[in-house]
């Protein structure tokens, strides 16, 4: 009977042993079975079958985006930035979603999403919520931005050009889905006031508009680039899915002639000027004699960069034309000796005024018959000398030097709305104008274009092409020199050097008001007169342009006031001539002028 | 043809080629137990059925079973190695957008900070006129015109060169002036 329990009891001992490591084979089999099916699945989705499914959904999150290129910038000869493009954003909400927004409530779970302003619950929902939320972010008031999410639509641009940091700001608001931002250029002048007008502005789209940004507006302009990638819900990039993409190419940096800090004083001197001869407005332009380049190109006008008022209003320099008055005798000076027709030493007994084929010519100032050689004609200024020496100098020959000098021909600066001046043919000439012609009256130039005439005679008679830009360095830093045109001689040497010698007289006349301690001086003034604003010549442009220095020429510097208090070029225009000439020679560290030794003449 | 060809092969040497036969052989002596439930006899009798199927048909193959179970493993082992690979693209997919984002930023940083820079170096002439500072005139020359180094044997009776205005003959005077304040 106990034999039979205990094998009984062992026997249900051996069966329920077997059982248990069936089951849990069986166990172990469905769930290997089940991980193998698991892993199969997934390897199938993954590797083979998923190809078609994912495709569809991949189709539907596939989007296309423009990679936007940089605009290019622009720098003044010492490199310091005018004009550059910054990245910034614009803030765009979506009423629909701001409709639906419920703020989190912030807990420990709900810390990385939640939304509460200073701590506290927002205690609102909707486009209140969001608006309290985003309103202090980008500093607008509450209840407007509020007002503005609170309509229909998915697309409201609630604030350009805001800066990235805002920006990372705004994403921790977690309002991804309401706000989003969308990445965009904003072109910022640092030097603002520096040249307003000469570098102009770019509008909406930022393409150039006006000066530097219009004119280089090619170079300036980049290409932009695209990639093809998936977005997630909220409309992020899901890494890894780009498909295609082709990176922008940023517009080229445009280097020009203009140096900064020659800039900023010859502003500052006209400022200085305007206000001490109260000046309708004064201008004044820096040319390096040996190269052509603009050095500085300043006006009282003063308008930001980028501003309304710098788009629509080119430089003075460009648009004001007048006419140069007195500085025009050293063009026919220039002519008369070419063409071999006067000499610098000539002598003439000249009266302060002439009746001459029935039109009457007077000199500035009134005296007494004076025995004056040529070159004392160009140092006193004689309209009456100019007319007595021109009897063989033709009408054509007239025309001709004008136009051999640029006057009244494109500078080929190519700066918007630049005026070439006026000058009709010879055959237009009445009686008067073919003798005021002589002396700088009956045509019309800018100040650009004197500037050139002047170092024309500085660079030993030969006329370079202006220009502003020096060099255009692309993305890669690969700097090209901008090509000059061929220079052309419009006079010898000899005979540049004789009007140079003459210029340097009329600019000792001048040493009490307008030298520079050191250096020798060649210049001209002129005075004429201009319409006013009844149309008639009620107005006074006052003019002085030099070389300095003399001996060793460097710059040459022209500076127009417009209804100055004491009228003459000499007395106005002069002294600010010798101020800015002053800082050229301390800021390019040019070595002081030897003695003048071979003064021409100017009595007889 | 040829099926039938493995099939002869198999019965010619059972004991040499597969001696787990011979355990098989013993499965009905452990399966015969006394008070043995039947439902459980059917289900291990089912699955041992199938297994001895499974383990007869890989006998009866010209392949090895090791053979069988080496290209399995290898193929598992290339499909968790793809999956591994795809993943860990996808890692590195993520940490390189977040580097490109991070210099994205970097670039913005340093971006504004220049204009910020420039706008200030803008601003300095004119804070300085505010402070009274004006830019520097005039220009002193140092003329060496006749001058002339002292000779140590006269060290007690220096030469003093003749006196002449700063710019009497400046051909060879140094400009003491700098580029002044802008």
């Amino acid at each position: 009977m106990s034999n039979k329990r205990r094998n009984a009891k062992k026997g249900t001992s051996n069966d329920s042993l077997v059982t248990f490591a069936q089951r849990s084979t069986v166990i172990a089999v469905i769930l290997s079975l089940v991980a193998v099916v698991a892993l199969g699945k997934l390897a199938w989705i993954q590797l083979f079958d998923g190809s078609s499914t994912a495709e569809a959904a991949t189709k539907s999150r596939t989007v296309p985006r423009t990679l936007r290129a940089q605009r290019g910038r622009i720098l003044d000869a010492n490199g310091m930035v005018l004009a550059q493009s910054l990245e910034r954003y614009t803030i765009v909400g979506s009423p629909k979603a701001a409709g639906d927004f419920v703020p989190v409530a912030c807990t420990q779970q709900t810390k990385r999403y939640c939304h509460e302003i200073n701590g506290k619950p927002l205690g609102v929902s909707g486009p209140a919520a969001v608006a309290r939320l985003l309103a202090p972010e980008l500093g607008l008031n509450a209840m407007e931005l509020g007002a503005q999410l609170s309509g229909k639509g998915s697309y409201v641009i609630i604030k350009k050009d805001v800066t990235p940091q805002v920006k990372r700001s705004i994403d921790k608001l977690n309002l991804a889905g309401v706000i989003s931002a969308e990445l965009s250029n904003q072109r910022s002048y640092p030097h603002g006031d520096l040249m307003g007008s000469l570098i102009g502005g770019v509008d909406a789209t930022g393409k150039g508009v006006a000066g530097i940004e219009y004119m280089e507006n090619g170079l300036l302009t980049g290409k932009d680039g695209y990639e093809i990638y998936q977005q997630g819900g909220q409309g992020q990039q899901i890494p890894g899915t780009e498909t295609q993409s082709k990176q922008p190419v940023n517009g080229k940096d445009v280097r020009l002639t203009i140096d900064g800090d020659v800039q900023w004083y010859v502003q500052k001197a006209l400022a200085d000027g305007k206000a001490t001869y109260q000046a309708g407005w004064a201008m004044a332009v820096v040319q390096d004699c040996a190269t052509g380049q603009i050095i500085a190109l300043a006006d009282t006008e003063n308008r930001s960069a980028g501003s309304v008022e710098a788009k629509m209003n080119p430089p003075l320099v460009v648009t004001q034309t007048f006419e140069p008055g007195s500085i025009g005798k050293t063009i026919t000076l220039s002519g008369m000796l070419q063409e071999n027709v006067r000499h610098m030493t000539d002598q003439f007994t000249v009266p302060d005024h002439l009746k001459f084929d029935g039109q009457e010519y007077r000199d500035a100032n009134n005296h007494k018959p004076e025995r004056w050689t040529m070159a004392g004609i160009l140092q006193n200024s004689s309209n009456v000398g100019m007319v007595m020496a021109s009897d063989k100098y033709t009408d054509q020959m007239r025309y001709d030097y004008l136009t051999k000098f640029g006057i009244g021909q494109p500078s080929g600066l190519g700066l918007q709305g630049e005026s070439r001046g006026l000058l009709t043919s010879p055959q237009a000439w009445d009686r008067r104008t073919r003798n005021t012609v002589l002396f700088g009256q009956g045509y019309a130039t800018n100040a650009i274009q004197l500037t050139n005439a002047i170092s024309t005679i500085a660079n030993k008679g030969v006329r370079n092409s202006q220009s502003l830009i020096k060099t255009v360095t692309d993305v890669d830093g690969k700097t090209n020199q901008e090509t000059a045109k061929q220079p052309v001689r419009v006079i010898d040497e000899q005979v540049a050097g004789q009007v140079m010698n003459g210029m340097e007289s009329v600019a000792e006349k001048f040493k009490n008001v307008a030298s520079v301690d050191g250096y020798r001086v060649a210049s001209k003034t002129g005075t004429a007169e201009v319409p006013g604003k009844n149309g008639g010549l009620t107005s006074i442009v006052s003019d002085w342009s030099g070389i300095i220095p003399a001996d060793n020429p460097r710059f040459v510097v022209t500076v127009v006031m417009k209804d100055p208090q004491g009228t003459f070029g000499g007395l106005t225009a002069g002294p600010v001539f010798a101020q800015i000439g002053e800082f050229l020679m301390q800021k390019y560290e040019v070595p002081p002028s030897s003695p003048r030794t071979d003064a021409i003449p100017v009595e007889w | 043809m040829s099926s039938v060809a493995r099939s002869v092969r198999s019965k010619t040497a059972p004991d040499k080629r597969r001696p787990a036969r011979q355990s098989e052989a013993r499965r009905p002596q452990l399966s015969v137990v006394q008070g043995g439930r039947e439902s459980t006899n059917a289900v291990t009798g089912n699955l041992g059925q199938r297994a001895r199927g499974v383990v007869e048909w890989a006998s009866a193959q010209s392949t090895p079973l090791i053979h069988f179970v080496l290209a399995f493993s290898f193929l598992i082992a290339c499909l968790l190695g793809s999956l591994l690979l795809r993943t860990q693209m996808v890692q590195h997919s993520f940490e390189a957008s977040s580097v490109q984002k991070s210099i994205s930023q970097l670039t913005q940083d340093v971006q504004d900070d220049q204009n910020r820079l420039d706008e200030l170096q803008a601003a300095l002439p004119e804070k300085a006129q505010k402070m009274g500072m004006v830019p520097q005139q005039g220009t002193n020359s140092v003329d060496l015109q006749g001058y002339r180094s002292i000779d140590h044997k006269q060290v007690g009776t220096p030469q003093v060169p003749p006196k002449q205005p700063a710019d009497s003959n400046p051909m060879q005077s140094l400009s003491s002036s700098g580029g002044g304040q802008r």
